[in-house]
């Protein structure tokens, strides 16, 4: 049986522009017709993984991913199907233990920046929540962000997204309410099930879209 | 509310039993496919795509080998035929009244984004293996009705 093509391939941003726009030389049939999709995408990514963003575009049959990699960009293109793994092995899912103790963690967004930046839980109240979020904090391996956005149908918000803290102690959810967020204990299980569940049905999606 | 129906599957020469949600298509022993006792496939879809399925396989195994160790094992193994086999999470359960682990991996059939995800437990010199599998793009909506099969599974007391 033939697996998949999977393609990645690091080019300079010139190249990049090139690529989209199909004109760049030398890139294989399957990747050129993936890179044609992109340039017209149903779905448009945004990818965070700490201070590095990356962008993606998704179509019916191939999704394209756009990371920084030295001075230029890493490509990586699928059928539309393995996005969900792609992220996973983008973002290094994988198993963890489970978060202890397993409280959900209320916290100002910009307290929650602060914290991760300076590895620092006290600011976190409550014996529970602090002592979870100690063990977080002190295990914090990423925090990443995927955000998908589609023209959207009547009843869709055309936007759906993934955001998780990694800790060696632990996956957690990044739930934001207003000016806060919650951290919810969750697992790798929970995590990839959300990155399947990512893109729209078709239902979700504007007529035409 | 009314609990879904399903259909109680035994198998009588393992002695295991399983709750299958009816119009399930069952394959007993499947020939020239060692060790797989068990093949519950979805009803055919209109799409033609991947068919949802769990399978029960029987291994042996010396006797009470820990659940641990034989997971490790197998995984190994079937890192080495699954093509881009990526296992995702891994936790320490408990399935049929005894010590499980259950694992959840995606690997690439014939060019299909399949998620596996499974229950392994140990019975005496017996290593039962109880797989769901369905297309990446169901997983999200389908993984609780699966999941719910496989921990269905139960081990008949011995007579």
């Amino acid at each position: 049986m033939t697996p998949a093509p999977l393609f990645a391939v690091e080019l300079s941003d010139a190249d990049v522009a090139s690529a989209l726009a199909g004109t760049l030389p030398g890139l294989e049939d399957e990747l050129r017709e993936a890179l044609a999709e992109a340039a017209e995408p149903v779905v448009r990514l945004a990818l965070q993984r700490g201070d590095r963003a990356g962008e993606g575009w998704v179509g019916p049959g191939w999704a394209v991913v756009s990371l920084p990699a030295g001075a230029g960009r890493r490509i990586v293109a699928a059928p539309t199907e393995f996005l969900p793994d792609a992220l996973a092995r983008l973002f290094e899912l994988g198993p963890r233990p489970r978060p202890e103790p397993a409280v959900r963690v209320r916290v100002n967004a910009g307290v929650l920046a602060a914290s991760l930046a300076a590895r620092d839980a006290t600011a976190v109240p409550g014996v529970g929540e602090r002592a979870a979020f100690e063990r977080l904090v002190s295990g914090l391996r990423a925090h990443w962000r995927v955000e998908a956005r589609w023209p959207p149908a009547r009843e869709s918000t055309g936007l759906r997204v993934v955001e998780v803290l990694d800790s060696s102690a632990g996956a957690w959810l990044v739930i934001p309410d207003g000016a806060d967020v919650e951290l919810w204990p969750s697992t790798p299980s929970v995590v990839f099930r959300e990155l399947c569940g990512l893109l729209p049905r078709p239902d979700e999606l504007a007529a035409g879209g | 509310m009314s609990a879904p129906a399903v259909e109680r599957y035994e198998h009588s020469r393992l002695g295991f039993v399983l709750d299958l949600p009816p119009g399930t298509e069952v394959h007993q022993d499947l020939e020239g496919v060692e060790g797989v006792a068990l093949l519950a496939l979805e009803p055919a879809r209109e799409d033609g795509g991947f068919r949802a399925n769990v399978t029960v396989a029987k291994d042996a195994v010396e006797p009470n080998t820990p659940v641990d160790a034989w997971t490790d094992m197998a995984l190994d193994a079937t890192g080495r035929v699954l093509e881009r086999f990526h296992v995702l999470d891994r936790e320490a359960t408990e399935l049929a009244a005894r010590p499980a682990v259950r694992t959840l991996a995606h690997h690439d059939v014939g060019g299909c984004a399949v998620v596996a995800e499974q229950w392994r437990v140990v019975d005496g010199s017996r290593a039962f293996t109880i797989t769901t599998s369905c297309w990446a793009m169901d997983f999200a909506g389908m993984r609780d009705e699966l999941a719910g099969i496989a921990e269905s599974f139960a081990l008949e007391a011995a007579t």
